[in-house]
């Protein structure tokens, strides 16, 4: 050979070989996930005082599915486990679970909402980042299509001290004893509104604005004020969103243009709406207050793998995601409507994606000095 | 209009913001070191394969004893862009063979190795004396002469960047930069050099202002390098009060990195970006490093050539760190021991910036003109890379790339060898800064995998040339075969035209003269008409004249087929046969990318880690049947290799 070459085989052994840049910047995924699992206990929290137990029954079995699931993904995709979990992803996803499904959801149903979320919307499709929609809104809708008269069964009323009725025993009994939910719901419906139990007739005010609407009622039949004790569990955990929001953005964590632009759309798309069509859209602050509208707006819409890839495809898509949750609440025939608004943005995510393509570096260039 | 509104902006001090880029921790805890000379080595290592070019030469020979300055190569006299090698100190030829050379796969190539003797002698210098009055082309020439190459780290040759500039852009408006910036942590040679040597590098300045005749002078530096800056200004400021020239503008850029890459720069300066298909110098923007200008204004105004250059040694597994000045050819190994290594299991020799410099697979590499700096970091000081991870589409690599690009894109169309999509998404763009893998949360070797790429690239856009060259030569001969048809059948219709006048015409003429009309019965009858008879001669004659000279025409059509035959492997590359048309199709063409040519013509793959089932997607254009043709040519010389092979493994199983 007249041009001999050394192999690097033999030298490794002596020295490190690594790829450039040596340097990182310290931020892994892990953390991410960890932080935005910590932004979200303060609402987790406040979630229990106002609903009660349920929700921690709800997050354990999440976790737990979650948990199996995972490892089940990874065994048989032959990664390690390990290294699966310790991205913490399914942590997000069973707290956000937690936070959305009605508090009393039967435990069975729970375990395949979250079976489906794990296994079918996020590793089938190859795993954390590789998933088209949201797992956490994925499973929800899963619970909202496959199961109506539970979810409608099982929501409960935000209430002052609800701790204290739906106590981990009582909500144990009825998440996996099968005991009837309506009991209860009923006692924390009168524990919230004791003086106009009548005039709502569901358990969320979403819920009864549907039913208001369905009958081609006003739906502005009640006049909401959220200083008001009865409504003030919303202020209370929108601003506990909220806060765990600030982390998340204070940690750079989500990318705070986009949740501008969402809250800018969202009122600007309900107080349109409000001029045109005002008895069947809500004004700007019960869009944000009710429903899961603030936890979207940290939470969801701004998980990475779900979304647009660049900065201008983010705000297109938070765009596009606020204008659905307005106009599917305003005609849709589900109570809420964010979780159907995020999947459908995140399916349009991939055109988006291709719509606001970037420029390339000098395609503006022109001859010049 | 517009063009005067930027200028007038540039002047102005505008400075533009370029898109993405990181702020970095500095780790520049060498800039207060001062440049120390390092002692000589007992080995000097100069490379030579890429300053000879095909028609460069060697001028020394084994034995021979040079003394520093010596110029050592003539480099190809067509090609401007090469420059000599210079002895870079005394001693004496050892040998003139490959080495390994300094470059992430322990890659070897042609060197002069010189022992030194410890004496140091130079060859006389050669200062161009009152140089303000020299034409620019001698300049430039001494430049080249000198060996002078951008020590930025690209290498690019120096006097190739200014004769494009000056030849090339218009002479109304030409800008000057001196680079300055120096943005990759840890480095600061550059930052020492214009410290220590300001006066010097003004000299260069002025030296480079004379060949281009700028109309702005820039230098550009990193408002992190705050002495550099107050001993730039003072040193401008002196001069501008003592000689009343304005030697330029100094430009304090906010600190970001990679602001030091040309392009990024001339963005933060002018808010131009330059594409990356795009000499900058042909757009009269010249950048220049600030070691460039030092070492060019040592060669025009002292005299020396190219022959040592300042270093940044640094790292936590050196008992020493600092800046010095080494000979070119200096071994790595040699820098290493004089700053007192203590090596760590598995400690990893960086050259050049932690950002951009990759690790040494050996030690034992000449110090050449590109490289700036050498790191022999621990393990806590530059943490090694942990696990990668799946990508979770955060966007942030896409928020920090520099080139506009969205690399988690990049990096997953690449992954899966989808190598036609990854190049329309601006692969070529990408100039490797790391800025994407820094900050990926999922610690995947996003940069990596780019420089993997390119060589991919490297490999496919060869593959399309050659294809093309091939597709060319393929319809120029098509169209000669059509042509000769086309002859051929002209002649033949011709002939057969005159072959049935002729025959009328002689039938006529035995109509009018012998009622019988077939000339074999007219010939039976030529004892009684002896006209007749020798008319039907005449004819006879004329139809195998006729006959003769189709026969010679074919004979002569096919001899120049024949001919034509063996000559096309002449006038090709003996690889690609081009008279496939006629073999028959190969059973194996939907597979022809496992046997591809490419393999045969880059085996460094392996060594960078390209597995050659990466090349597999190819893509070659498999509908048209030029196509297919080329599709075998390049499937065909790859043929006989399989069953060498294979027979290579079978001998090695049977050792075993
Ligand atoms: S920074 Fe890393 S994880 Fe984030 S999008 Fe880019 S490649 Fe993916
Ligand atoms: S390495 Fe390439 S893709 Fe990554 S940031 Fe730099 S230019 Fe962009």
């Amino acid at each position: 050979m007249s041009n001999p070459k050394i192999t690097t085989g033999s030298s490794r052994q002596l020295l490190g070989i690594s790829p450039a840049p040596h340097l990182h910047s310290g931020l892994k995924t892990g953390t991410i996930m960890l932080i935005t699992s910590a932004a979200l206990l303060p609402a987790w929290f406040l979630t229990m005082y106002y609903y009660g137990f349920g929700c921690l029954w709800q997050f354990l079995i999440c976790a737990g599915t979650a948990l199996v699931c995972e490892s089940t993904a990874a065994l048989l995709r032959s990664r390690s486990i390990f290294d699966n979990l310790l991205d913490y992803s399914f942590l997000v996803t069973a707290l956000i679970l937690s936070l959305t499904i009605p508090p009393l959801t039967p435990w069975y149903l729970t375990v395949s909402l979250t079976v489906f979320a794990i296994l079918f919307v996020k590793q089938m499709f190859g795993g954390l980042g590789m998933n088209i929609f949201n797992p956490a809104m994925a499973g929800f809708v899963f619970l909202l299509i496959s199961a109506p008269s539970v979810v409608f069964n099982t929501v409960l009323t935000p209430s002052d001290g609800a701790y204290q009725t739906a106590t981990l025993d009582a909500t144990y009994e009825i998440i996996f004893k099968e005991n009837s939910p309506l009991p209860l719901q009923e006692t924390l419906k009168e524990l919230s509104y004791p003086s106009h139990v009548d005039e709502i007739s569901g358990a969320t005010f979403l819920e009864s604005l549907k039913t208001a609407r369905k009958a081609g009622g006003d739906n502005t039949l009640v006049h909401v004020d959220f200083i008001e004790s009865n409504y003030s569990p919303y202020l209370y955990l929108a601003l506990a969103y909220a806060f765990g929001g600030l982390v998340l953005m204070g940690f750079r964590i989500i990318f705070k243009r986009m949740v501008l632009v969402f809250a800018l759309s969202i009122i600007v798309f309900s107080s349109l709406g409000k001029l045109y069509f005002s008895d069947v859209v809500m004004p700007p602050l019960q869009q944000f207050l009710f429903g899961g509208t603030m936890i979207a707006m940290f939470f969801i819409i701004t998980d990475p793998v779900t979304n647009a890839g660049t900065a201008k495809g983010r705000i297109t898509f938070s765009i596009l995601c606020a204008f659905l949750i307005v106009l599917i609440r305003a005609f849709g025939s589900y109570s809420d409507s964010v979780a159907f608004a995020v999947m459908l943005s995140n399916a349009a995510a991939p055109l988006i994606d291709v719509l606001t393509r970037r420029r390339s570096f000098g395609s503006r260039f022109k001859r010049e000095g | 209009m517009e063009l005067d509104k930027q200028r007038h902006k540039i002047s102005a001090g505008k400075i533009w913001k370029f898109f993405g880029g990181l702020k970095l921790n500095d780790l520049k805890n060498t800039s207060a070191d001062r440049i120390l000379d390092l002692k000589l080595p007992n080995l000097i290592t100069l490379p030579i394969d890429r300053h000879l070019g095909t028609g460069g030469q060697v001028l020394v020979t084994v034995g021979e004893r040079v003394k520093r300055g010596q110029q050592l190569t003539a480099p190809d006299s067509q090609n401007s862009n090469l420059v000599p090698v210079h002895a870079s100190t005394s001693g004496t030829i050892m040998s003139i063979a490959p080495q390994v050379l300094p470059h992430p796969s322990g890659f070897s190539g042609e060197c002069i190795s010189i022992r030194p003797d410890g004496l140091d002698e130079s060859i006389e210098p050669k200062p161009l004396s009152r140089w303000e009055s020299l034409d620019p082309q001698v300049l430039i020439a001494r430049i080249r002469e000198f060996g002078i190459e951008g020590l930025g780290g690209a290498q690019f040759p120096t006097a190739a960047k200014l004769q494009s500039a000056l030849s090339e852009s218009s002479p109304d408006y030409r800008l000057l930069i001196i680079n300055g910036c120096e943005c990759e942590p840890m480095v600061t040679c550059d930052d020492r050099l214009i410290q220590e040597k300001t006066s010097d590098l003004l000299q260069g300045i002025r030296i480079l202002k004379k060949i281009l005749n700028p109309s702005e002078v820039l230098i550009a530096i990193e408002d992190n390098k705050t002495e550099a800056i107050d001993s730039l200004r003072a040193a401008i400021n002196n001069m501008r009060s003592s000689t009343g020239e304005c030697i330029g503008t100094l430009r304090v850029l906010p600190t970001k990195y990679p602001q030091g890459a040309a392009r990024n720069l001339i963005k933060a300066l002018t808010g131009i970006e330059v594409p990356y298909n795009v000499h900058t110098s042909k757009l009269g923007i010249v950048v220049q490093n600030v070691a460039t200008v030092y070492a060019i204004k040592q060669a025009v105004v002292d005299g020396l050539p190219l022959d040592s250059r300042v270093i940044t040694v640094a790292g936590d597994s050196l008992k020493l760190n600092g800046n010095i000045r080494v000979r070119l050819g200096t071994s790595v190994r040699f820098v290493l021991n004089n700053f007192k290594l203590k090596p760590e299991f598995h400690q990893r020799i960086i050259l050049g910036g932690p950002m951009m410099g990759f690790t040494l697979p050996t030690i034992d590499v000449p110090i050449t003109k590109s490289v700036n700096c050498v790191i022999a970091p621990n393990s806590s000081d530059l943490p090694p890379r942990n696990n990668q991870h799946n990508c979770i589409r955060c966007g942030r690599c896409a928020r920090v790339c520099p080139s506009r690009l969205v690399p988690y894109q990049l990096y997953a169309l690449s992954k899966a060898s989808n190598h036609a999509k990854a190049r329309q998404c601006g692969i070529a763009d990408c100039n490797e800064c790391g800025c994407c893998a820094f900050i990926c949360p999922s610690e995947l070797d996003l940069t990596a995998q780019f420089r993997r790429e390119h060589a991919i690239q490297k490999v496919i856009n060869e593959l399309e040339q050659r294809n093309a060259v091939a597709k060319e030569r393929m319809a120029a001969h098509e169209a000669r075969v059509r042509l000769e048809e086309e002859k051929k059948a002209a002649k033949r219709a011709a002939a057969l035209a005159r072959i049935n006048r002729q025959k009328s015409e002689s039938t006529d003429s035995d109509k009018q003269q012998d009622p019988v009309q077939n000339p074999q019965e007219a010939a039976s009858r030529q004892v009684s008409g002896g006209r007749s008879a020798q008319a039907q001669e005449q004819t006879e004659l004329k139809i195998s004249r006729i006959i003769k000279a189709k026969e010679a025409d074919a004979a002569e059509s096919m001899a120049a087929e024949a001919a034509e035959q063996p000559a096309q492997p002449e006038q090709s590359t003996p690889t690609l046969p081009y008279n496939l048309k006629r073999t028959a199709a190969p059973k194996h063409v939907p597979e022809y990318h496992k046997w591809t040519a490419p393999l045969k013509h880059v085996p460094d793959l392996t060594l960078v880690g390209i597995e050659h089932s990466e090349l597999k997607s190819v893509e070659l254009p498999t509908k048209t049947p030029e196509a297919l043709l080329s599709t075998r040519e390049s499937s065909e010389p790859a043929k006989p290799r399989l069953p060498e092979a294979l027979k290579k493994n079978s001998t090695l199983k049977h050792k075993r």
